[in-house]
């Protein structure tokens, strides 16, 4: 090597320490609160003169040239120190201020005992160089006499140490891990450096172990130490800066985000701070209550706006929130400072401090007019209907009854409030229990609409009245409630009554005027019997007066007079059947013998008309289900009707044919058949209208009634044209139930 | 003349009214026959048979008006009817007296109404036939005169002399004297007065001279 060791590390550990004070200066340039990395630059700098004087140092020429050199160390020396402590006090944020002081004054002493003394602090004299190998070079190292005063400088190393100690003490008790670690190593760095110089100087002063000086160069160690320390510091701190503005940017896109969507949904934030009675508002909340864009609203000026109905209510409610924090939701009027009125929802709530004092109370405001303007319509609605509407809870409570309800049961509101539904209607229906498990108001809750039920219903004073009940479920702040409707069918049942009543009527008065045009043939079918037993009689006086009678022949006479007695006897409960009037319930009945009876009734009337009468009835037919006198008042109409249409058709052309078939799966159908002149298109229909009639003595109540007669039992009534000329009228009646899967064998 | 006895015929379509009448009719010891529909009855019907007919009015296809109506067609000597219904209408009994019906009766009819109506009807068709019968002779008699013994016979009766008749004929009184008496002789009388009623019996005289 050309140059000696020392001469190339030295200058290079100088401009290391240089280079990196530079770079903390700039970086305390760019970010001037990390004033550590200012001191830093001059601790690393003074490191750096402190090693080129002690590079020349070791390179001295003469004793004289020392000496000088030695003194102007202090310069450096004493930045040094002056800026180590403030390193210390300043990125430790640690060690006593008097030490501090103590160590600047000593310092300050030393320098000036330093340049005051010949040559310089801590030698009187020196009287030689002594040359040394190390590391290859040749090396000077002072001998001579020392200075008493360099205890001062030493003493100021001391303190220093001690100082430093205690900041690193003072850092470690903070129990910070980062602290810990950055104070291990930066104040280790810095005690061992000192200690090994001062271990140096006092051996070599003192024992004259012939070592160069204070090893200046080892004090770069503090400098890398302490630069690592605080360029992760002012990494951490630019990462934190950046972090916080990714933050920040985050932050202010939530704002804007929550802005739209609390506008949107037409939700006023707010929040009042204690401190400065200020209260923050959204847009939305100042478009709510009327405020301007930038006025200043405190909280008095918010209360003022509720309306004086409510008043009372909300501040009670604000008032317990700043006592203990509670959350409160209220519904009240506001007051727009234009008069007008808005109903609003506010849910708030405020935080206490540390002393329970309140800081903050948050909001939110809605304006929920509207809803409030629809309940107030659904009200109406609800009160002034017509039908009775009640809304219970599941377990059959009253929660809310409209007027219907307190007229048709006689209650006043508040005596069924509360109560169970079971006060009003009936408590079980079709079996079912209301309201308990399994009931109907289970079932409605799960369902959207439940059928109608007729029910029975209690009134205030006992009296039953018949209803007409529908179960649906509705939401409430319950979950789901139980919307019943309640419409009071006294009327209609009444109707139905009278309706039933005048159709018996109807019936009964058709039959008796059917009775007066059948009473020739009544009476002829009486009169026949009637002859044969008076003849039969008469004979038999006659014979019993011979000389020797034939009892035979007597017995005979008398056995027929019984049959015809009977034959009579049935006539006349023809006729009965004909005139009576209530008890009209359905009963099973075989078609065919129905058709016989009223062909026997018939018989002579066909005869005197001249109207030739077949009979085509099928075989096997099942019983039907009807009332018997009003089948057969419908089968004697249409017959005399056919019978009517055919009087002006020659003699032998009247034919009648009445015939039963089953083409239908569930019912009998009953035809009667004519050779009259048949019925038009419009007359198909019109014929079955009251008061309609083509006979000349008519009333035309007949096929009216016929058709009423018809559709009460379930069956149908028309009239068509024949094929071959005439009409046809026909009519069915349901089968009986209990045969409706039978298909045959069933003796008429 | 009635070689037979009276027969009455009853006619009706239930079957207990025609068994009880025709009993009745027994027992009063009269002959009767039983026919359950006018069809039966027109079927064996025989105009020499004497009696009458107990009809009933309503029966089905041939009722009893149209039966009285057809057996008028048939014979001049159809049998007197007693009509007896259980459905007697003015109209029915106008139209059935009109046509010929003896008697109308309605049921039930008591035994002594019936049977004084059956009698008096078999008494009247006895009568007619005789009468008839009586007729057919006086037919067959008057078919021998000549037809000169025929127009003096029709001036007689009118009540003119032979004079008159004569004078008429172009002929002498004694002429007519002679027909006159051959005429009487011819036609089985005594007197005058017989051969008007045999005149008028016969449907030549009836009209007085004027």
């Amino acid at each position: 090597m050309v140059l000696g060791f020392t001469v190339i590390a030295w200058p290079l550990m100088a401009g290391m320490c240089v280079a990196i004070g530079v770079i903390h200066l700039l970086t305390w340039i760019k970010l001037p609160q990390q004033r550590a990395n200012l001191v830093f630059f001059l601790m690393a700098f003074s490191v750096a003169g402190l090693i080129l004087f002690e590079l020349q140092l070791m390179h001295a020429p003469s004793p004289e040239e020392y000496e000088h050199l030695v003194r102007w160390l202090h310069i450096p020396s004493y930045l040094f120190f002056i800026s180590l402590v403030l390193f210390v006090r300043v990125y430790f944020n640690a060690g006593r201020l008097w030490l501090a002081w103590s160590i600047g004054v000593l310092r300050s002493a030393t320098v000036i005992i330093n340049f005051t003394v010949d040559p310089n602090i801590h030698f009187i004299d020196i009287t030689r160089l002594q040359p040394v190998q190390l590391w290859g070079e040749t090396l000077f190292v002072p001998e001579g006499i020392p200075s008493p005063w360099q205890l001062v400088a030493h003493a100021s190393v001391l303190l220093t140490v001690v100082y430093c100690v205690d900041a690193v003490l003072t850092v470690w008790k903070r129990g910070d891990a980062t602290e810990r670690r950055r104070a291990l190593y930066v104040g280790g760095s810095i005690l061992l450096c000192l200690g090994f110089s001062l271990t140096m100087v006092v051996s070599n002063l003192w024992f004259g172990t012939g070592k160069p000086f204070y090893l200046f160069g080892s004090f770069t160690l503090v400098v890398l130490a302490a630069s690592n320390e605080l360029g992760s510091d002012s990494l951490r701190a630019l990462t934190m800066s950046r972090s916080l503005q990714a933050a920040n940017s985050e932050l202010h896109k939530s704002q804007q985000y929550m802005n739209l969507l609390s506008e949107a949904a037409a939700i006023g934030m707010w929040q009042w701070d204690a401190d400065s009675d200020n209260i923050w508002m959204t847009d939305q909340t100042r478009a709510i209550y009327g405020f301007e864009a930038a006025e200043r609203v405190n909280l008095q000026r918010f209360l003022e706006a509720v309306h004086d109905l409510d008043l009372a209510e909300v501040s009670s409610d604000v008032n317990q929130s700043l006592r203990g924090g509670e959350r409160f939701l209220r519904e009240y009027r506001i007051v727009l400072p234009d008069g007008r009125t808005r109903w609003v929802a506010t849910r708030g709530g405020v935080e206490l401090g540390s002393e329970g004092q309140p800081t903050v109370m948050l909001g939110v405001t809605i304006d929920v007019s509207e809803r409030k303007l629809a309940d107030e319509r659904f009200r109406q609605v609800v009160e002034v209907s017509p039908t009775g509407l009640l809304i219970a809870q599941k377990d059959g409570r009253i929660h809310l009854v409209n007027e219907q309800v307190e007229r048709d049961f006689g209650y006043s509101r508040q005596e069924l409030l509360g109560q169970p539904i079971e006060r009003l209607i009936v408590h079980r229906l079709h079996g079912r229990p209301l309201t308990t498990q399994g009931g109907f108001f289970a079932e409605a809750a799960s369902n959207v609409l439940t059928d109608n039920h007729e029910v029975i219903g209690v009134c205030k004073d006992g009296r039953e009245i018949p209803l007409e009940v529908c179960f649906s479920s509705i939401g409430s702040e319950r979950g789901a409630d139980i919307l019943v409707s309640i419409a009071n069918i006294s009327e209609r049942k009444r109707a139905e009554l009278d309706i039933a009543q005048q159709r018996n009527e109807l019936a009964h008065l058709s039959r008796a005027i059917m009775l007066s045009e059948l009473s020739g043939s009544f009476a002829h079918e009486l009169n026949q019997p009637l002859m044969a037993i008076l003849s039969n009689a008469q004979a038999a006086l006659r014979f019993l007066t011979q000389e020797q009678p034939d009892l035979v022949e007597i017995r005979e006479i008398l056995q027929d007079i019984v049959n015809d007695d009977k034959r009579a006897g049935e006539v006349i409960q023809g006729m009965r059947l004909l005139l009576k009037k209530g008890e009209l319930k359905s009963e099973p009945l075989a078609p065919n013998t129905l058709v016989l009876e009223v062909l026997r009734l018939l018989r002579s009337d066909m005869l005197n008309a001249g109207v030739i009468c077949t009979a085509e009835l099928a075989e096997d037919l099942p019983q039907i289900n009807g009332i018997r006198v009003q089948l057969q008042q419908v089968l004697l109409n249409l017959m005399t009707n056919a019978c009517d249409a055919m009087a002006d058709v020659p003699k032998h052309h009247r034919r009648l044919v009445i015939s039963t078939l089953r083409d239908d799966s569930d019912c009998v159908t009953f035809c009667v058949r004519d050779a009259g002149l048949g019925v038009s298109a419009e007359q198909t229909e019109k014929v079955f209208e009251p008061f309609y009639t083509t006979k000349k003595h008519g009333l035309g109540l007949g096929l009216a009634v016929c058709r009423r007669i018809v559709n009460a039992q379930g069956g149908r009534i028309w009239a068509e044209n024949n094929m071959g000329g005439g009409a046809r009228f026909c009519f069915t009646v349901p089968i009986d139930k209990k045969d409706i899967a039978w298909t045959g064998s069933n003796p008429k | 003349m009635d070689r037979l006895e009276s027969k009455v015929v009853v006619v009706d379509d239930d079957a207990s009214v025609l068994k009880a009448l025709a009993r009745l009719l027994k027992s009063a010891g009269m002959q009767v026959a039983t026919y359950a529909s006018a069809e039966d009855y027109l079927q064996a019907y025989d105009p020499s048979e004497p009696g009458c007919l107990v009809l009933d009015l309503a029966m089905p296809s041939l009722g009893g008006l149209e039966l009285q109506d057809e057996l008028a067609r048939r014979s001049p000597l159809s049998p007197p009817i007693i009509f007896l219904t259980g459905r007697a209408t003015v109209t029915d009994s106008v139209r059935a007296f009109k046509h010929g019906a003896t008697e109308f009766l309605t049921k039930p009819v008591d035994e002594e109404a019936l049977l004084g109506a059956v009698r008096g009807a078999c008494e009247k068709d006895k009568l007619e036939r005789t009468r008839f019968a009586e007729q057919e002779k006086t037919k067959q008699l008057l078919a021998t005169l000549t037809p000169r013994e025929v127009e003096v016979f029709r001036q007689v009766v009118v009540g003119k002399l032979n004079k008159q008749i004569a004078y008429d004929l172009g002929t002498v009184e004694k002429t007519v004297k002679v027909h006159r008496a051959r005429v009487m002789e011819k036609m089985h009388v005594n007197s005058l007065a017989e051969l008007v009623l045999v005149a008028v019996d016969a449907g030549i005289a009836g009209h007085r001279a004027h």
